[in-house]
């Protein structure tokens, strides 16, 4: 919709809502919160990767002094979580899966007791064969981990014919891809306080969707949903995690069976054992072209580690594969999507939802190509780039708001501008690039937004919505959006977040929807009161109510603009009418679901599209790779806040970054090998390139003011350009993430010729020598 | 106050005394989230015995403001967007206090180095190590005692 006045306050960089509160230590994330004789709760978990469960036997620790319940699955009405595919149990029961599974639950009157009990439960097992490697997993004789074989979920995109398109090919290209699991790592560890008092059970909890935890937590312990509440917490970081099993539901737990405030904190070792991942995938890729570069065919076939529980797995799945062809127009595709169970720990949703791996794939597969056929890496992107008109993989036209061409080219100037600095001394440079899409919202199913706005007798405003700010500063954009609607400053609009009491059902913080998805709710929301409060203040003036012009917070004539009406007397008049100052706002952007057996349709809306370089030195000596710049151009739509977005961009360098070069989660059997902070790397402002954000504004006709959205777009595609960085210092092409100095140092040592001479080969982006 | 030998500067700041500012985010020293200053020195409270504190003038992001009057640090955080989830926002600001009451004519380098033990997962420190320098001028500024707002 265009809108008849002049934008103000879309598209400044509004300071956050929140900071305040954040600056001067005054947020309360659910680790700050206290109850007078309030338990403290900790969990026994599996310290086996897979058993059948004898016998439990908590007599004992029962008898510990200061322990007041211990509590197993017996304690539990409906012992599954998960409303899609109900697999994982809250305790277990029959059978661990995983190290880590959650077997009994102590609440004590001190943390400290809490975990001198735990050595005194008794829990008899006889141990299973673990399975850890997906690929075993799916072998018909590996021991079935759930009730049927391991095989998860198996989905796959069909278009045009893929294996004809790679018969008439002129040049086919080859590889498989392995990429690591990755710890969301955010710096608030889990927690969550629960507090049954009067029939009623209030949770609070750092909740990115705080209506579905209701539900799910009001399942699981067999109470009606209005005898639940769960009230949002500031979250302190999530990029996916602390959904479902979250504290928030052992504290509901215990204080439903104790009468007693609970309280649940993980420790950091905790946190990494006991929350979801992000899945490792294996990706065997297949691309056929013409001579020219123009791509003909793909096909992909790929597993993902699920581990040992679905969590949320098949909407990752979905993504990564309806996005494996990559942003370009693909005439024939075969995409298969496996996800398989293992007793490994259970992956779940993480910024970017199964993109980022696939784009790993996809952006070194294109680069290849590129230099296969000694042409620019850019112009091959451009070639098969989506444009509006294009088609994606399944078979959804995107007609318009489609900026990618932008993004390559605003890059490629910007990298050619800087030029490569000259190889010296041990040190060979290199810039990469790599592009991305992203579909923005759930795929394929209806995720509607939903808001509520209300004027107040004062003549502000609050704006309720369901959904966490995980960080990411969505209250912030809600409010900016409100605001530029109701004509007003941004700090009269008050954000009332993820309080099941008064919010509504917004949908949840995730798959970059909020600013998209619950933005557009909230213009609708803004607009209807609007108009509430127009009618009214025009029937104060004695005007038609499209005659009043709104500014400032007053309605008035144009032709006198002293005969104004503040909101606050629009309000009082509504209420003396009888009329509530208060409108609701739904959207549900208009999606097409997938054919189950082609995965062709329309399941995103709108998509995000992105290009990135890097700037990379590679020690030949040491194997080190250093990422000196990096130059991401996004076009976000309409960037409602741009430090919001550019902040978002930097952060997800940082991870980006360290998905490239430095983060794994290393397993041995099923079990975290490096579960704390100095031993699982991330990135330190010491390791931060210096980052350019450029930003291309490819209006989306149905966004709040043409805004999409950038939170996971941001890190898609900064690892394979990393990577392509890599190969255009050194020739080194890495198909396994992370790239650790050891597995440089080895390629060098094993063509040491590559570190020496001129190996970029590739027009437009070369290394130096 | 009377607490226990093997009480924690960061536990008797959270639970005695209510101090919920300082955060809690590995109690291994490794993350930087409970930095406070001990007589303007930057630690760690995670590591820390509370009577080893005995006597001493502890700093925590509560007693940055005076009043209403931020901090030029958190001022700066503030405008320059350097803060998202907030987690590491306190100790990140008492790090960087302790840098710029030591010299307020520090290098980039410097930031970063004074910031390299505080982990930040949202921002990749752009934006921090921004609003730090924005600060760090405006009390060179303004001097170095009377930097307020």
């Amino acid at each position: 919709m265009k809108e008849p006045y002049d934008i103000m306050i879309v598209g400044q960089s509004v300071p956050r809502v929140d900071a305040l509160s954040k600056l001067t230590g005054n947020a309360i994330y659910a680790g700050d919160i206290s109850f007078p004789g309030m338990l403290h709760l900790k969990l026994l978990r599996s310290d086996r990767p897979h058993a059948k469960i004898l016998n439990i036997q908590t007599e004992q620790a029962e008898r510990h002094p200061g322990i007041i319940a211990v509590l197993t699955y017996k304690d539990i009405p409906v012992n599954r979580i998960n409303l899609g595919k109900p697999d994982q149990p809250v305790l277990c029961d029959e059978k661990v899966r995983y190290i880590g599974d959650p077997v009994a639950l102590v609440a004590a009157e001190s943390a400290e007791s809490a975990e001198e009990a735990l050595p005194l439960i008794r829990v008899d097992y006889k141990d299973l064969p673990g399975v850890f490697s997906p690929e075993e997993a799916l072998l018909p004789e590996t021991v079935c981990i759930h009730e049927n074989d391991n095989l998860l979920l198996d989905r796959t995109v069909l278009k045009g014919d893929a294996e004809q398109g790679l018969k008439d090919s002129e040049v086919v290209i080859t590889n498989t891809y392995r990429t690591q699991m990755v710890e969301h790592a955010y710096l608030e560890p889990d927690a969550g306080v629960a507090n049954y008092e009067e029939g009623r059970l209030t949770v609070w909890m750092p909740s990115k969707y705080a209506h579905a935890d209701l539900r799910e937590l009001a399942g699981v312990l067999g109470l009606a949903v209005d005898q639940v509440r769960v009230v949002n917490t500031t979250i302190g970081g999530c990029f996916g995690d602390k959904t479902s099993l979250s504290p928030g539901y052992y504290a509901a737990l215990a204080s439903l069976r104790t009468k007693k405030p609970s309280k649940m904190v993980f420790s950091r070792e905790e946190s990494f054992i006991g929350s979801r991942k992000r899945h490792p995938f294996i990706i065997h890729y297949t691309t056929g072209a013409t001579r020219e570069g123009r791509i003909v065919a793909v096909k992909v076939e790929m597993i993902a580690d699920a581990g040992a529980y679905a969590a949320s797995t098949p909407g990752v799945l979905v993504k990564a594969l309806i996005h494996a062809t990559g942003p370009y127009d693909v005439p024939n595709v075969f995409v298969r999507a496996r996800s398989v169970y293992t007793n490994n720990p259970v992956a779940g949703s993480m910024r970017g939802l199964g993109v980022p791996q696939v784009a790993a794939a996809h952006e070194s597969q294109i680069d290849i190509l590129a230099e296969t056929l000694h042409l620019d890496p850019f112009e091959v992107r451009l070639k098969n780039g989506l444009k509006p008109g294009s088609f994606t993989a399944t078979g959804q036209l995107l007609r318009e708001s489609v900026g990618l061409a932008e993004t390559i080219t605003k890059v490629k100037e910007e990298i050619s501008r800087r030029g490569i600095p000259k190889a010296s001394g041990s040190k060979r440079y290199g810039w990469g690039t790599a592009a991305m899409f992203y579909g923005i919202g759930a795929a394929g199913r209806p995720n509607p937004g939903r808001s509520v706005i209300e004027a107040n007798d004062s003549g502000d405003f609050e704006l309720y919505v369901g959904c966490g700010d995980v960080g990411q500063g969505s209250s912030t954009v809600l409010a900016q959006i409100a605001a530029e609607v109701l004509r007003c400053k941004t700090e009269k609009i008050r954000v009332i977040v993820g309080d099941t009491d008064c919010c509504p059902d917004s949908g949840v913080t995730a798959a970059s929807r909020l600013t998209y998805v619950v933005g557009r709710s909230v213009q609708i929301a803004a607009q209807g009161l609007k108009e509430l409060l127009q009618r009214s203040a025009a029937s104060l003036i004695e005007i038609a109510p499209e005659d009043v012009r709104f500014e400032k917070g007053f309605f008035y004539p144009p032709e006198a603009p002293r005969r104004r009406i503040s909101v606050a007397q629009a309000v009082k008049r509504l209420k003396e009418e009888g009329l509530s100052p208060r409108a609701e706002g739904v959207f549900d952007p208009e999606t097409k679901a997938l054919d189950p057996k082609t995965a062709q349709g329309s399941p995103m809306a709108t998509y995000a599209f992105a290009t990135q370089g890097a700037l990379v030195s590679v020690d030949v000596d040491s194997g080190e790779v250093e990422v000196l710049s990096l130059v991401a151009c996004h076009d976000v739509g309409r960037a409602v806040n741009p430090a919001g977005v550019t902040g978002q961009i930097e952060g997800a360098v940082s991870m980006g970054l360290g998905y490239a070069l430095m983060e794994e989660v290393l397993l041995k059997n099923g079990r975290i090998l490096n579960p704390s902070f100095s031993q699982y790397f991330m990135a330190t402002s010491l390791d931060m390139p210096e980052t350019q954000s450029l930003l291309v504004e490819a209006e989306e006709p149905s966004g709040p003011f043409g805004a999409k959205g950038v939170g996971e777009p941001a890190l898609i595609p900064t690892a394979p350009a990393i990577l392509n960085a890599i190969y255009a210092a050194i020739g080194f092409r890495a198909k396994e993430l992370p790239v650790n100095p050891e597995g440089v140092w080895r390629f060098l040592r094993s063509v040491p010729e590559k570190g020496t001479d001129d190996p970029g080969a590739t027009p437009g982006v070369k290394g130096s020598s | 106050m009377v607490t226990r030998p093997d009480r924690l500067l960061l536990d008797l700041l959270r639970e005695d005394l209510g101090l919920t500012g300082t955060k809690k985010g590995c109690e291994r020293g490794e993350c930087g989230a409970c930095t406070v200053l001990i007589n303007g020195k930057a630690v760690v409270s995670c590591l820390i015995p509370a009577f080893k504190a005995d006597g001493a003038e502890i700093l925590t992001v509560e007693g940055m403001a005076e009043g209403d009057r931020l901090h030029p640090l958190q001022q700066a955080f503030w405008e320059e967007g350097a803060v998202q989830c907030g987690y590491c926002t306190p100790g990140m600001l008492l790090s960087a206090k302790a840098l710029l009451d030591e010299s307020a004519e520090s290098s980039v380098e410097e930031v970063k180095r004074a910031i390299s033990g505080n982990l930040c997962r949202c921002t990749g420190y752009t934006k921090i190590i921004q609003a730090i320098l924005a600060a760090s001028e405006k009390i060179r500024k303004n001097g170095s005692k009377v930097p307020r707002e």
